[in-house]
């Protein structure tokens, strides 16, 4: 395979990238304005809560029609970031999408844990799938997790007297 | 002056002089650690100062954090190629080659000096300038407000890494700020019949879901850094023609710091970049960039610290924030019930210019903590992620669910950490969506009362000189890419090309 096949691949996905985000923008924009102009517009002089919306919508549809003019979509690409942009260069983040689903997953998990075995057993799922992925070591980080997680707990309940759902120091115990 | 020296007052409390402490350290570490950032750590501390109900307090450790994050960023680019904050980016370039020639401690020592030096001159020329600032805003109508927000959007369009994902970031953000109960009408907007979505979009949620829990996402999924190339810092010590030939890249980062700083949107690493270009073009040592000068640390280093105090300027004079961290610091204003503004001078001059006060004072915390304490920092980076990302999804969660004690916010959290990866995989920045949700309400606002007043007529959006002349910037400025975008490409490309070398060495 010559060096330009190989610089050719990364391109033709980011172009296919482009394409794909032109379509969702466009799809968002029109459904967004479907919606909008479900409401009302207002009387003339009294903008109604559905124009700033309509306004939005164009603009996105606008935005991702321009995106699909492989002139404005790749002279305008720059790799200057923005100041807290540090996920604005292309491809450097690109996690596999089983990888996706799975932190989805673990996320959901830890929110709907939590109210039933509490916030230390819903971090250490959070925890035990970060462990695996990283294959890091296991034991010292684990107990040092649970202590964290009852530092916080004990800074939130005792210190600020707000009772965290499940698992909690303050009189009641166990919700 | 007399109010300057009242912050000082208020800042020189023992409790507050701790918070300085804890925030300056604070960001320093979130600075060295790649991937957080001040934004991150503001918004995760926020739920926890709202229970505290101290604004003054509050933001004073907020202060100490984002000048800290500025500080901490320069050590990890300099001693390991891997910028700590994405203003640190540039400093690579030059100050990890200094370090491979046994010049680390120098590089470090001139990023800290010179982050001193631009702090405190950003710092006073804030205190300078602010005030007559709020005389000339204080006649501000809608339209000249308006005109103000929608600059700041375009300057984040245009100085994105992408300006058309970053306009569609933008556009996301204000659909969002149209969720919840129309504040004029009482209508409901895309709630879909939720009572829980009338409330609308809680920002606090919004930008720790969007900045911490993605980052915690993406980095489940990514290898750590290889920090066995450490090199070390070796003696804090600059020789007497590295003190003489940072004196000036130091002074010219801080002037073009604080200007970058104060336009919206173009924030810290921009200054920096074009801090380096300028020394590219005027340093007498300029053949030396790319290979270890000294000047293509300090100025770029002075350059985004200064920026930091450059951007607290529209944020307190004008109300509109510039970047992500300081529209965190808005959602906190706005939390505290405080309304910035050029009222807030007079309504809550105390807090004001004890924040001012503050920055002065987290400066100095900020040399002192930096220079002796190097080789601690550094330690910070064997942090292993397995334990850092649970510590953030910890703090997220009870954060979020004692904004209102709602399971609600927590999935609405988990949500919003998953938009949050997905935009970032496919290369759409956040901090355009964050500036476009927390400015929504009040674009949507000044454009109705503009409409109102003038009967209907869109030509009154015209018919200031200040609303003419911002408008037709912010239609410049959306070219802004095309033109920028050489030196920008340049500096990357020599980045690259260093990186490149480096590698070579390494390897």
């Amino acid at each position: 395979m010559t060096g330009a096949a190989v610089e050719s691949e990364p391109s033709a996905d980011r172009n296919r990238g482009d394409v794909a985000a032109a379509a969702v923008c466009i799809a968002l924009g029109v459904a967004y304005g479907v919606a909008a102009l479900q409401l009302p517009k207002g009387v003339h002089g009294q903008l109604g809560p559905g124009s700033f919306p309509f306004l939005l919508a164009v603009a996105l549809v606008l935005v991702g029609a321009l995106m699909l003019v492989p002139r404005f979509s790749r002279g305008l690409a720059r790799s200057i970031e923005t100041e807290e942009g540090d996920d604005v260069v292309d491809g450097a983040v690109a996690p596999r999408a089983l990888e996706v689903a799975v932190l989805a997953l673990v996320m959901l998990g830890y929110v709907i844990l939590w109210p039933f075995a509490g916030m230390a057993l819903s971090a250490l799922l959070v925890f035990a799938v970060s462990t695996y992925l990283r294959r890091d070591q296991l034991v010292v980080n684990a107990v040092v997790t649970l202590l964290f997680t009852f530092s916080i707990i004990a800074v939130f309940e005792l210190g600020l007297g707000i009772r965290l759902p499940g698992f909690s120091l303050l009189p009641g115990g166990l919700q | 002056m007399s109010e300057l020296l009242q912050g000082f007052e208020t800042v020189l409390q023992p409790e507050y002089l701790l918070l300085a402490l804890l925030g300056a350290v604070l960001g320093t570490a979130v600075g060295v650690l790649p991937g957080l950032g001040p934004a991150v750590t503001i918004s995760l501390l926020l739920p926890v100062t709202f229970a505290l109900g101290d604004p003054v307090g509050a933001f004073i450790l907020f202060g100490g954090i984002f000048y800290g994050g500025m500080y901490g960023g320069s050590t990890t680019s300099i001693l390991l190629n891997v910028p700590g904050e994405t203003a640190s980016v540039v400093t690579t370039i030059d100050g990890h080659q200094m370090a491979l020639r046994g010049r680390g401690g120098a590089a470090l020592m001139t990023a800290a000096i010179g982050s001193f030096i631009a702090g405190t001159v950003a710092t006073l020329a804030l205190a300078l300038v602010a005030r007559p600032l709020v005389d000339v805003a204080i006649g501000f109508g809608p339209v000249d407000y308006l005109a103000l927000m929608l600059l700041a959007l375009a300057l984040v369009s245009a100085l994105g890494g992408h300006p058309l994902k970053s306009a569609a970031m933008v556009i996301l953000g204000l659909m969002l700020s149209t969720v919840g109960i129309d504040f004029q009408t009482g209508q409901e907007r895309f709630t879909f019949g939720s009572l829980r979505l009338g409330d609308g979009i809680d920002f606090v949620i919004a930008a720790i879901g969007l900045f911490a829990i993605s980052e915690v996402l993406i980095s489940m999924t990514r290898k750590q850094e290889d920090t066995s190339h450490l090199i070390a810092a070796g003696k804090i010590h600059m020789t007497a023609e590295e003190w003489r030939r940072s004196a000036a890249p130091w002074v010219r980062g801080s002037i073009i710091g604080f200007i970058v700083g104060v336009l919206p949107g173009a924030g810290a690493s921009v200054a920096a970049f074009i801090s380096y270009g300028i020394e590219k073009i005027v340093s007498p040592f300029r053949h030396e960039m790319g290979k270890g000068a000294i000047e293509g640390v300090a100025g770029p280093e002075a350059a985004n610290n200064a920026s930091a105090g450059g951007s607290m300027l529209p944020l307190l004079v004008l109300g509109i924030p510039g970047s992500a961290t300081t529209a965190v610091m808005l959602a906190a204003f706005q939390g505290y019930g405080v309304t910035t503004g050029p009222l807030l001078f007079q309504e809550n001059g105390d807090l004001v210019w004890a924040i001012i006060a503050s920055l002065f004072l987290g400066n100095v915390m900020l040399v002192l903590l930096n220079l002796p304490l190097i080789s601690m920092w550094v330690q910070l980076l064997k942090v292993p992620p397995s334990l850092l990302n649970p510590m953030i999804v910890v703090i997220s969660g009870v954060g979020v669910y004692s904004l209102n004690r709602s399971s609600w916010d927590l999935l609405l959290l988990v949500l919003l950490g998953l938009l949050g990866l997905v935009l970032r995989r496919n290369g759409f920045p956040l901090a355009p969506l964050i500036l476009g949700l927390i400015l929504g309400s009040g674009i949507e606002t000044q454009l109705r009362r503009a409409l109102i007043g003038s009967d209907g007529d869109w030509g009154v959006l015209l018919s200031s000189p200040v609303a003419t002349t911002v408008m037709a910037l912010a239609a410049i400025l959306l070219f802004a890419p095309i033109l920028l975008g050489r030196l920008g490409r340049r500096v990357t490309e020599d980045s690259e090309a260093q990186s490149g070398d480096d590698i070579k060495e390494i390897s």
